[in-house]
């Protein structure tokens, strides 16, 4: 009876799985299937199958600059925010002065401040600056979204190694920064690579901060999609859609492999 | 500064810790010796590591002054010290080889290639695991990091080694094994041990003086056996090994050096007085460690022990313990080989108990006193 009773739950649970994965998962599985179709139009499911969308979006300058552009400034912010994140996880869960509980919830901020608002408050701020409309203000702002998430990602590595690691350093003849540098940036070394990937992942796909900062010059691809979406049905869209889903996935693969790697060279 | 500590190699003076309600360590004096091997023993909680970790200088201390050779190291940065340290968890680099981890050190200090590879060979075979080198730590076992540990804090030649409860994370048997090994690099090495544990046993079988802390304070030091045989109070018997510590009072007899110790209840006996401060007529308390007393048939003829009844007895192994309740209703506790030849009582037998006035120890009751 009891063992029945946990039989045909676990079946609704499968069942309740398998819908909520094909409703996560089924619009990007249309739009890619959608992208290899040939006709101008979207067809779902295309009968010619084609790759001209993908062809026109590297070769149209309309697509490929903001693109190239992005590709830029998601790197810039990643090499940022994975620099200014680390040492202020550091700070945070190395250091013993006041107030350090505070500085953390400040710096950790941006992550749950409407991006309108934090947009909104960067654009008025930068006008003052007359750097709107720059590639330099995308990379303000991105860097502004990014750095709280490695923040969050290093501080739960620095918070699991073993500080007695830092202590052995310093006995051992390791000034701090030497220490910093030779053991304890080693061993949370996992932890910056991912914060790293979410970093450039966030610029890359970010759109509201794209389209208050970036004004007419400085556009990123994810805002001349947008901008496309408005006027036309492009089935450019689809293949770019396929691929930014792509790229995304290399990129948390590749990082889970890197720290995999790692890993290994310790667990092996 | 030289002439008083002259031999003294580490001298901590009157070292304290106040953390911002709570007094870690309470105006401490400590002085080792050049190559001495001295335990800090104490449970949890007594200020022994901080002690350690001020002496290493990750701690400062909030008043006091430590030297080193005669010289303060109070200003000096951990990294500046020369100081080995092993930590209980082995603190070992995780994404270090073992050879990396022992040319750490030799790295910090610039040392070249060739003068690195040969310390770290060496400090590796003395510590028996000449051939790992290429191994990283977690394909070791917990002995063997501890070995890796070791090496390490001894590879740039330390002028001091501090190691906080090194052994506790290992099995009994690895643990009775490493301290033999350590007593053995102590010995062949002459360097100086501050060594940090909770474990009795392993702070009387290796150090050449033990301190005993409580409550940031060191009750007693001295030789493992001064610190068994003759506790200083209360707190050093009951933590040294088992005893039975019995109050009552001291009355004089006509036997020079021996006096009449009268239990609460129960009857009275013959103690020497060798080891007592207490003059008779005051409150005392009497130490007996449950080894030092004998067993013997009741039935026997004489009028020589005290009268009493097994009323408990636990086998083992090695030996018996045995709780007797005296007539009047004293209960002590006795631990007796278990060899063929000696008596050896069943559970509710009357026995005679004896008791050597000299194996005692007379202390001051310091009731309502700290202890």
């Amino acid at each position: 009876m009891e063992s029945e009773k946990i039989g045909v739950f676990r079946v609704v649970l499968w069942v309740i799985g398998i819908l909520v994965s094909v409703f996560l998962v089924a619009p990007i599985i249309i739009v890619m299937i959608t992208s290899l179709n040939e006709m101008p139009y979207m067809e779902f499911p295309p009968h010619r199958l084609s790759l001209r969308w993908y062809r026109n979006f590297f070769t149209s300058p309309h697509w490929f600059e903001p693109a190239l552009l992005s590709v830029r400034v998601a790197f810039a912010t990643a090499v940022s925010a994975a620099f200014l994140g680390t040492l202020a996880a550091i700070g945070i869960g190395r250091g013993q002065f006041r107030f350090r509980r505070a500085l953390e919830m400040f710096f950790v901020s941006p992550l749950v401040v409407p991006v309108v608002v934090l947009a909104l408050g960067l654009y008025l701020l930068f006008s003052s600056l007359h750097v709107l409309g720059t590639p330099l203000a995308l990379y303000l702002g991105h860097t502004v979204i990014a750095t709280p998430l490695v923040i969050v990602i290093v501080l739960a590595a620095v918070r699991t190694a073993d500080p007695e690691m830092e202590l052995a350093a310093r006995s051992l003849g390791a000034g701090y920064m030497s220490a910093l540098w030779h053991v304890t940036i080693p061993i949370i070394r996992p932890a910056i690579l991912s914060g790293t990937a979410f970093a450039f992942l966030i610029s890359f796909d970010e759109v509201i901060i794209a389209i208050f900062l970036g004004g007419p010059d400085a556009t990123t691809l994810p805002k001349r999609m947008w901008e496309t979406i408005r006027f036309e049905i492009d089935p450019t869209l689809t293949a770019i859609s396929s691929l930014l889903t792509c790229v995304a996935v290399l990129i948390l693969v590749g990082a889970e492999g890197v720290r995999r790697t790692f890993q290994g060279r310790s667990a092996r | 500064m030289s002439g008083a500590n002259a031999g003294k190699w580490l001298v901590l003076e009157r070292v304290t810790k106040r953390y911002s309600n709570f007094l870690a360590v309470d105006g401490i004096d400590l002085e080792l010796r050049n190559g001495e091997f001295l335990t800090i023993l104490g449970p949890s909680g007594s200020g022994k590591t901080t002690t350690l970790m001020m002496v290493a200088g990750f701690t400062p201390p909030t008043s006091g002054s430590i030297l080193m050779n005669g010289r303060s190291i109070a200003g000096l940065a951990p990294e500046r010290r020369n100081i080995g340290v092993v930590f209980q968890n082995y603190a070992l680099f995780p994404h270090m080889s073992v050879a990396e981890n022992v040319a750490f050190p030799l790295k910090m200090r610039s040392e070249t290639r060739s003068i690195t590879s040969e310390r770290v060979a060496r400090a590796l075979d003395m510590v028996q695991l000449g051939g790992l080198g290429g191994r990283l730590p977690r394909q070791l076992s917990g002995g063997q990091q501890q070995r890796v540990a070791l090496a390490r804090a001894l590879v740039f030649g330390p002028d001091l080694l501090l190691m906080d409860e090194p052994l506790g994370a290992l099995d009994k048997n690895l643990r009775e094994q490493m301290q033999f090994e350590l007593k053995r690099l102590h010995v062949n090495l002459g360097i100086t041990v501050l060594y940090v544990t909770h474990d009795q046993e392993e702070a009387l079988t290796m150090a050449d003086r033990v301190a005993l802390m409580n409550r940031g304070r060191i009750e007693q030091i001295g030789p493992a056996e001064t610190l068994y045989e003759r506790p200083a109070n209360r707190f050093v018997a009951e933590f040294v090994g088992e005893s039975n510590i019995l109050s009552g009072v001291l009355e004089p007899t006509h036997e020079a050096g021996r006096a009449w110790f009268v239990p609460a209840r129960g009857p009275r006996f013959l103690v020497s007085l060798d080891r007592s401060e207490t003059p008779p007529g005051e409150d005392c308390l009497l130490v007996v460690r449950p080894e030092k007393l004998s067993l013997g048939p009741a039935a026997d003829a004489g009028d020589e022990g005290l009268r009493g009844r097994v009323t408990q007895l636990v086998y083992v192994g090695d030996f018996t313990r045995y709780r007797v309740e005296l007539d009047g209703g004293l209960v002590l506790t006795l631990k007796r080989p278990n060899s063929t030849r000696s008596f050896r009582p069943a559970e509710g037998e009357a026995v005679r108990l004896f008791l050597d006035p000299d194996d005692v120890c007379i202390l001051r009751d310091r009731k309502g006193e700290r202890t």
